[in-house]
């Protein structure tokens, strides 16, 4: 008998037989049976009779099979199972030890894919943070924001007024729910200090446009704004939790907003977030005088249109209210004529004046993480050809083409695991980084953080990586005449030339991918610095700024002018204080006024569009406080006020524009009531430096007292902090109940004007470099491996009396040559390219060529710089030792 | 052999296979004639039965099992004793001795003083 019991080892090992486990089964349970019969036959019993008795004795054959069967098949299952987490097991163990082998290869690897990944989580979850998260809303693609253009005012994207919204709210056939909203802010009173809250004013379907449920008591309805006299009023949940102290019992409480009494009837949830600032929400009274003035507009109108309407009815449906609003007159070319409505969605409003620089972004990380691929593949064919032999040895000894394919899978999966996670704790710092920056005062960044479907991007994008690069040498391992390579000198298999040119196209495009991104960065650089560099028309160091406002209504015209003249006066003789004076808009701070304008005697001539200027009042020493220059006539005197001639004092821009070489002073300007002309100021930026001069007219707070709250400006070379707990005390003698708020310095508010713009150059910098590194890396890599493999004929040269330093140009020429290549392909590239980034520019063309020449030579001096090690290192071999390795 | 306690027949068969294969491998045929030899035909083993028995005990480990040929030439699956199988005879083999001597003592008590 032959022992069962050596042939141990091959033991059921592999799923059983070619028999299966039903043949196998049927073949153990058959030999029994046959064997009874046999001896049962041998015993005298007939055929027929040996075999029922067989049977009999077996028991129920069918259902033994079966039972056996399932117990069979059940091993089987878990043993494959339990092969293949060995097989895995050991695939792993051997992809670490390979990878230790080679350190070098592994870290720039893993590196590169982390740099990459990095960037990406980082990036993506900024832009999903300010672009896409900040309303969790059903139906939020149906939501619109309803704008107004009034192209003959030269508005666009403007809002529109009550009376207006409540019109459209009828038309049902476009709109679901419509509503309006505008900010606004409030002085309340009552506890303690006075304070200034925000507060967002609704009228219509607001809450139910955004599905909010109240956490407390009740949210009001349309209704309770349509009839003008309910006073009630929401609060968010961080006002709550401050001014309510968190009290559950805060419905029915009142609350002192502008010196009127309001009722709190609920507070929303703490997941409702239509303006991160708002603490109270009340509702917009439609009074009749209100339903009267249609054109203030001043409420921004949003809706949710009807499923299923297309863009075209969109369009024709708000050109039929625009002709109602005509009274059924067409389009013309007067001012009413030529008004339209527009509809944008409304997430794309909210984003505002980020989106260009988060596209620019995302193009940027895009094409970092091409590089880095473009690196990390490069690594892999590299690898890939050092390793033939090794990997036609093992095939040789009968390893198998699967085996060797899933290993080298596992290799990279460990490197893109390794990648990916360090990617991800990268991005993770990246994201607190950005939001600590104190360079940077982006509100929508205090909230980043890591985003879940930013990590499940991460991962996939890990995944993909590790599928990727490892195809492509596994494959070519796989498929590879493995025999002959083992046949062939080590200088390589056939597949050489080939894959030397696509490393040597895929390291030309890493230089070219990074010169643009360089260049990018280049531009904005120096946008950044001619901006910083901008003078905005006045003095903002040394000047403080904080708002007061009035409650509207509480008091006559005069009251408010009164009131402020006495308060600059008062301001102004705080010891320190040089000059005090109040503005309704102040530069670089939220809000213009802006309106129509005519000049007395200066007729709009025929095709000339219509006249628009920035309308700003001012109170006391406003021009000295700011430092804006008088440059002809004078400012604005005690003499000014209600009763006298009304006065105005245009700037340089308007004086220029319209008046050319004639002296202004003695004419008149009409933006409401005539005024005269007594002086001429400098032009200034008032929201951005990168801004064209916008005409301006200046009146006299005085006479033109059309708003309740100012910022009162102060020039002091003191110490803020003294000089404004003086200031609080002024205000505080004219008015207890008054707030003081918004203080800030002017050179504050000026600097913070360019937060976006730095983020964006930081960030693009930091890529630019990123990618510079990536290529170095990339030409360093690729010339190492062509150098390595050319030390037979390096040998031969040097023995043929070749000079060290021939063969250092020679391997330097050849890099230099690659980088050039990829320089000429970048700077095309970036020729074409540029243009889109022409919005972001200020005071340089996409095509300056300072920017051009440094980037192009630092891209050039650090291919020269990855070239020269391996170049050195071809040089310093011994020719004889070249010459004997095959 | 008709018992109603379906478990203690298992356990038991199952050391009654451990044993028996621990003589040497065998194929489940041979199992059961040697069970039948050695008890002098008194234990009768539904011969089906067994093979359930054989697999369960090679799926925990106890057994080997290897396709090999009988002297006739005919193939025939051979189950053998593993290392950790001896280890469970033994075990159950003393846990049998523990019942049986249990159950001993119970049948020749002297009655309730």
């Amino acid at each position: 008998m032959t022992g069962p019991w050596e042939g141990l080892k091959r033991a059921f090992r592999l799923p059983l037989g070619r028999r299966g486990v039903k043949g196998e089964v049927a073949d153990e349970l058959a030999f029994h049976l046959q064997e009874r019969i046999e001896e049962l036959v041998a015993g005298g019993l007939s055929r027929e009779a040996a075999e029922a008795e067989a049977r009999a004795r077996f028991g129920d054959l069918p259902a033994i099979g079966a039972q056996v069967e399932q117990i069979d098949r059940r091993m089987v299952r878990r043993r494959t199972l339990g092969d293949s987490l060995e097989a895995l097991g050991r695939d792993a163990r051997f992809a670490l030890r390979a990878l230790r082998r080679s350190p070098g290869f592994t870290l720039v690897a893993v590196l590169t894919l982390a740099l990459g990944i990095g960037a990406n989580t980082a990036i993506f979850s900024a832009v999903h943070g300010v672009l896409l998260r900040p309303l969790a809303v059903p139906g939020l693609d149906r939501l619109f924001v309803i704008q107004q253009n009034a192209p003959g005012l030269k508005l666009f994207g403007g809002q529109l007024s009550p009376p207006q919204i409540e019109d459209i709210t009828k038309h049902d056939e476009l709109f679901e729910s419509f509503a309006g909203v505008s900010g606004t802010s409030f002085n309340l009173t009552g506890s303690g200090e006075p304070v200034r809250i925000i507060g967002v004013r609704t009228m219509g379907a607001f809450f139910e446009l955004f599905g909010v449920r109240p956490a407390l008591g009740r949210l009001y309805r349309p209704e309770d704004s349509e009839n003008g006299s309910e006073r009630v009023a929401v609060l968010t949940d961080g006002f709550w939790r401050t001014w309510g102290g968190a009290d559950s019992g805060v419905v029915g409480r009142a609350i002192e907003l502008n010196s009127r009494i309001y009722q709190v009837i609920g507070v929303l949830p703490a997941s409702f977030r239509y303006q991160q600032t708002a603490q109270v929400y009340v509702p917009i009274a439609i009074t009749p005088a209100v339903r009267e003035r249609r054109g203030t507009w001043s409420t921004t109108a949003i809706g949710r249109v009807q499923p299923g309407i297309t863009p075209e009815q969109m369009t024709a449906g708000l050109e039929r209210i625009t002709t109602e609003w005509r009274g059924g007159a067409p389009r013309s070319s007067s001012v009413d004529g030529q008004l339209f409505l527009s509809a944008r969605s409304l997430v794309a409003a909210r984003a505002g004046e980020l989106q260009p620089i988060l596209k620019l972004l995302m193009v940027a990380v895009l094409l970092v993480m091409l590089i880095g691929c473009a690196n990390v593949a490069n690594l892999q064919l590299v690898r890939a050809a050092s390793r033939e032999k090794e990997l036609a040895v093992r095939a040789a000894m009968g390893s198998g083409r699967w085996p060797i394919v899933r290993q080298l899978m596992v290799e990279s999966t460990l490197v893109a695991v390794a990648g990916g996670g360090l990617g991800i704790a990268l991005g993770a710092l990246a994201i607190q980084a950005l939001k600590r920056m104190p360079t940077i005062a982006l509100p929508a960044l205090q909230d980043l953080h890591l985003d879940p479907s930013v990590l499940g991007f991460a991962a996939a994008v890990t995944v993909l990586s590790a599928l990727v690069f490892g195809m492509a040498p596994a494959l070519r391992a796989a498929r590879a005449d493995l025999h002959g390579m083992l046949r062939e000198a080590s200088r390589g298999s056939s597949a050489g030339p080939g894959r030397n040119r696509l490393l040597r196209m895929s390291v030309a495009a890493q230089v070219a991918l990074s010169l643009m991104l360089l260049l990018g960065a280049g531009l904005l650089i120096r946008s950044l610095a001619r901006l910083l560099g901008t003078d905005p028309g006045f003095r903002a160091a040394q000047v403080i700024t904080f708002q007061v406002t009035l409650p509207a209504g509480t008091l006559q015209q005069s009251g408010y002018a009164t009131f402020f003249a006495r308060l600059s006066a008062r301001l102004g003789a705080i010891p320190g204080v040089e000059a005090a004076g109040a503005v309704n808009d102040l530069p670089f701070a939220p809000g213009r006024n802006s309106s129509p304008f005519r000049i007395i005697g200066k007729p709009v001539a025929e095709g000339e569009p219509q006249r628009h200027a920035d309308m700003r009042m001012v109170e006391g020493d406003y021009f000295k406080a700011i430092g804006i220059p008088v440059t002809r006539g004078r400012a604005f005197s005690a003499q000014d006020r209600e009763g006298t001639q009304r006065v105005a004092v245009i700037d340089e821009s308007l004086a220029r524009e319209y008046f050319g070489s004639e002296d202004p002073i003695g004419r008149s300007v009409n933006q409401g009531p005539d005024a005269l002309i007594v002086g001429v100021v400098g032009a200034i930026k008032h929201g951005d430096l990168g801004e064209p001069d916008k005409p301006t007219i200046y009146y006299p707070y005085g006479q033109a007292p059309w708003t309740t709250g100012l910022y009162l400006t102060l020039r002091t070379a003191r110490e803020p902090g003294a000089i404004m707990a003086q200031a609080r005390a002024v205000v505080a003698e004219l008015d207890r109940n008054l707030p003081v708020h918004d203080i800030r310095l002017m050179q504050e508010r000026v600097d913070d004007s360019l937060g976006a713009r730095r983020l964006a150059m930081l960030v693009l910098t930091g890529f630019a470099a990123l990618a510079l590194l990536l290529a170095v890396l990339g030409v360093y890599g690729v010339l190492s491996y062509s150098t390595s493999r050319r030390t037979h004929e390096v040998g031969i040269r040097l023995a043929l009396g070749a000079v060290p330093g021939d063969v250092v140009r020679m391997v330097l020429g050849s890099g230099l040559l690659l980088a050039g290549a990829g320089l000429v392909l970048g700077l095309a590239g970036f020729l074409l390219l540029g243009r889109l980034l022409s919005s972001l520019l200020y005071g340089v063309t996409p095509y300056d060529p300072v920017t051009i020449a440094v980037g192009a030579g630092l891209v050039a001096l650090s291919a020269a710089a990855a070239a020269w090690v391996p170049a050195r290192r071809a040089a310093r071999v011994d020719p004889l030792t070249a010459l004997r390795e095959e | 052999m008709a018992s109603p306690d379906l478990d203690l027949l298992r356990g038991t068969l199952d050391l009654l296979l451990l044993k028996t294969l621990s003589w040497g491998p065998m194929h489940g045929l041979g199992v059961v004639r040697w069970i039948e030899q050695t008890t002098h035909q008194r234990l009768l083993i539904e011969e089906g039965a067994l093979y359930p028995a054989l697999h369960r005990l090679e799926e925990r480990g106890w057994l080997e099992a290897e396709w090999g040929y009988t002297e006739k030439g005919r193939r025939a699956k051979y189950y053998r004793l593993t290392q950790l199988g001896r280890r469970q005879l033994t075990a159950e083999m003393s846990k049998w001795a523990r019942y049986s001597e249990a159950v001993r003592l119970v049948l020749t008590a002297e009655g309730i003083r």
